[in-house]
């Protein structure tokens, strides 16, 4: 077995042990004085904030109890003069300055940016910020049928807003199925009535010979876009735009390329938008080296973005966020904007996106001073960059700072202009004396935000959780649904239908938490995830059916669970962190989510052999027992991964049901559960 | 700006042996030899001194030392000291003939970002969640590298495969 042999030859790969001391040796015997004028700039910079936020704290009159939210970046709020931030190569939004960003005045900036970025050098994230795959938060709609008048009802990807679509590998209209098999190297179109299918034409992809990585798809009437990644240096996202009006004979009308790694992408109203990431590192000890431009700033279609578009903020970073929006009716790509700074987490609604950097940034609050020695009482803090959509022309028009970092897109919601956040917040008082400080780590806690249409923060919920973190949010009208874990699972409904004051509503403690939840019908929610013992260790996989027509009083009704080693050796499901697995339909009363299993069959001293499979598993509800209705067992290809590569989903059209996997699909009969047909590719 | 925390010779130290192997191991498969290997890690260790940064778990701790070991074999490979061109005899990757492996230098041989997600997930048992936030990469893409370098694993040890 690959995995016993791999790991029995690299745990022969160990360092001779005098190079080891040595370097220990080294590591710790060099002087820590710091050479390199740029932190020198730093810490002076550091010192003068210090000085500024000690003067701005003598000044404030007015105090809450929680600490002030915005990362007090001196002069630009407490002076009421906007004047001194405005930047004049581009008139830009206050808010945008006054959290630290403006555009370029030319590319020299960013590489001298990047360089200082490079010589900093970050340490790893917190890594809480994670893009998962959004859902409604009303009842799943049922696809429109404008383009195909004589399609059945069908099921749509598990988009988190209604009106905006999010890439998926599996795209139907009720007429065809589209499916990227990643396994395949190619794009399947298939035909599907009452049941029976037909492949009707195949697209086969660039990645067959390995040149790109393909991702997932968008459906927009009759185009179909297929994004991929280039894999060789410099890392290209691109996108390539089918016609569909022959579905026997797709054809490429178009193809976009944007520098970096590919993030995520979003349609609202015919117009694509394609986030990727782009990292330029550059070295203070290659001074000699010619850089070049094309090597450093993001290119969108062989062009270098302009600094009309690059947006630099105050935070270093040493990659770039990159945004296209590309108009579908007109075929023509309509604007782009970049930002020199990392993204965590995307949300778009159908008005903006929202960028919420990694939270590694330190927020100081309130400093005090006792014999020379500085005390700083910080949280981490997420930045959020808000781009208006604009029908395609996109602009940055607003940015916040949020005291604490974001779990996945779920933590954010935009109702009326106004946007939610939930956060976690990490408080840590350092003892700052010189070079080095000592740290105290506080008990973590959440918050619910709103903001206003400024961004500015105008309502906090009481501190939720403490000593917890957040696993999960859903907003479903003006409640927010929390649910924090550390050792129980407590779900929280804040009410929000006054922003400026969010009120706890109920609290409901149980064992083991939910990392996704989404409403079923206007009563109930279902939410899945992890099951736990008392002392909070994860010991299986649960589905619990809330109710929440009351939000002054939420209970659960009924849950499933699967143990693991209980049965199955092992069981996991897609569906905890990937929301697109998951088919809810309230109206049909269809619950279906994926699962694979690991069973042993054949354990020794040395190793387990383990039987792989993979059920789909129905669900049912009756309004007091969660239950699974139907287990259906999908035929795995020989030898076929099936983890990854394998991922799995389903979608009905009309009364059936079509469950996907990566090299294949079968359809289902939802009135006896019988197989109807199968493809396999 | 991330704080510096002061941290004592018996701290430093301890923390530097628990995560020397995780080190070297993940510059060995990046760099293709000891030597390289070695002066990674020497880099890694330099760098966690120099910034002494604050973690909030362990998980964090061992996720820095990943990160900065394979953000300096990046820097390493654009370096223009690696870039100058080297005689084919130091280029040559050495093996200690004990040591041979054919599956190690099967997933030595893919591409550096294949090789290390291959090595995250199957060695240091991270999830493709963890190996996407240390690389920096999403996780579809860490999908699309542990299905692809599992693919190219199977064409070149058809017979040791399975």
């Amino acid at each position: 077995m690959f995995e016993k042999k791999y790991k029995n030859a690299m745990d022969r790969v160990i360092p001779n042990q005098e190079a080891l001391d040595n370097a220990i040796n080294n590591a710790i015997s060099k002087p820590k004085s710091i050479k390199n004028p740029v932190k020198i700039v730093l810490i002076a910079c550091l010192s003068v904030s210090l000085i500024c936020t000690s003067v701005f704290a003598a000044f404030k009159l007015s105090e809450n109890e929680n600490p002030p939210a915005n990362l007090t970046i001196p002069n630009a709020t407490q002076n009421n003069n906007l004047d001194d931030s405005i930047d004049d190569t581009k008139d830009i939004a206050s808010s945008l300055s006054e959290q630290g960003f403006k555009y370029a005045e030319n590319y020299e900036e960013i590489y001298e940016s990047l360089k200082n970025a490079n010589n900093f050098f970050y340490d790893g994230t917190i890594g809480d910020a994670e893009v998962e795959e959004p859902m409604e938060d009303e009842y799943t709609a049922p696809g429109s049928t404008d383009e195909s008048p004589a399609a059945p009802e069908f099921s749509n990807t598990n988009n988190q807003v209604l009106g905006v679509q999010e890439g998926d590998v599996v795209k139907t209209d009720g007429l065809y199925i589209y499916h990227l098999s990643k396994s395949q190297d190619k794009v399947c179109i298939i035909s599907a009535k009452d049941g029976i299918t037909n492949i009707v034409s195949e697209i086969t992809l660039p990645s067959v010979n390995n040149s790109m990585f393909v991702f997932e798809l968008l459906l927009i009437k009759n185009t179909l876009v297929i994004i991929g990644e280039t894999n060789s240096y410099p890392n290209d996202t691109v996108c390539m735009y089918y016609d569909l009006t022959d579905r026997s004979k797709p054809v490429k009308a178009d193809e976009t390329t944007q520098s970096g790694d590919y993030k995520d992408c979003r349609v609202v109203d015919g117009l694509v938008y394609t986030i990727s990431q782009k990292y330029s590192y550059v070295y203070s000890e290659n001074d000699n080296e010619d850089y070049t431009y094309t090597d450093i700033i993001p290119e969108i279609n062989g062009e270098l973005i302009g600094c009309e578009d690059l947006l630099i903020s105050d935070v270093l970073s040493n990659s770039f966020t990159v945004i296209t929006a590309y108009d579908t009716a007109n075929k023509e790509q309509k604007s782009s904007l970049a930002l020199l700074g990392e993204c965590g987490t995307i949300y778009c609604s159908t008005e903006n996106i929202y960028l919420v950097s990694n939270s590694n940034i330190y927020a100081n609050n309130e400093p005090y001073s006792e014999n020379e020695i500085s005390v700083y009482e910080s949280s981490i803090n997420s930045k959020i960059l808000r781009v208006s959509l604009n029908q395609g022309d996109i602009t940055a028009n607003g940015a916040a700072c949020i005291n604490g970092s974001i779990n996945n897109q779920f933590s954010l919601d935009e109702k009326n202009g106004l946007l939610r956040v939930a956060a976690t917040l990490y408080p840590v008082t350092y003892t700052y004396n010189g070079d080095f400080s000592s740290a105290k780590h506080e008990d973590s806690y959440s918050k619910v935000y709103s903001l206003d249409a400024e961004l500015k923060i105008i309502g906090e919920s009481e501190p939720l959780g403490v000593t917890e973190t957040i696993k999960s949010v859903r907003y479903l009208g003006d409640i927010a649904y929390v649910v924090t874990f550390r050792q129980t699972d407590p779900l929280y409904a804040i009410d929000l239908t006054n922003p400026e004051s969010p009120k706890t509503l109920s609290e409901l403690k149980i064992k083991g938490f939910s990392t996704y939840m989404q409403s079923y019908g206007p009563d109930y929610m279902l939410g899945i995830g992890y099951e736990a013992t008392l002392e909070g260790a994860t010991n299986g996989i649960k589905l619990t059916m809330f109710d929440i027509s009351n939000p002054a009083d939420i209970f659960d009704v009924s849950t499933e669970s699967f143990l693991w080693y209980d049965g199955y050796g092992y069981i996991h499901t897609e569906a905890l962190n990937n929301h697109k697995a998951v088919l809810i339909d309230h109206k049909k009363g269809i619950i279906g989510i994926p699962f694979a299993t690991e069973t042993p069959i054949n354990t020794n001293d040395w190793y387990y052999e383990y039987k792989q499979a993979i059920e789909y598993k129905l669900f049912n509800f009756d309004g007091k027992e969660l239950t699974v209705g139907k287990s259906i067992e999908i035929p795995l290809k020989d030898g076929a991964e099936y983890w990854y590569g394998n991922e799995m989903r389903s979608l009905y059209i009309g009364d059936y049901l079509y469950v996907v996997l990566d090299s294949g699909l079968v359809s289902i009969n939802l009135s006896d559960y019988s197989i109807v047909d199968t493809e396999n590719y | 700006m991330a704080k510096r925390l002061l941290r004592n010779r018996t701290e430093t130290e301890e923390i530097l042996l628990r995560h020397s192997d995780t080190v070297y191991k993940i510059a060995y498969l990046r760099t293709g030899n000891k030597h390289d290997a070695e002066d990674i890690m020497q880099e890694v260790f330099l760098r966690f001194v120099k910034y002494s940064p604050d973690f909030t778990n362990s998980e964090h701790e061992k996720a820095w030392f990943i990160r900065t070991t394979i953000n300096r074999t990046n820097s390493f490979f654009t370096s223009a000291w690696k870039r100058r061109v080297v005689p084919l005899d130091e280029a040559i990757k050495t093996y200690d003939e004990m040591s041979y492996s054919e599956v190690l230098d099967a997933v030595m041989q893919l591409p550096k970002d294949i090789s290390t997600a291959i090595h995250l997930y199957y060695y240091e048992d991270m999830t493709v969640k963890e190996i996407s936030e240390t690389m920096n990469k999403s996780e579809s893409a860490i999908k699309s590298l542990l299905f692809r370098g599992r693919k190219l694993l199977k064409l070149s040890l058809e017979d040791t495969y399975r």
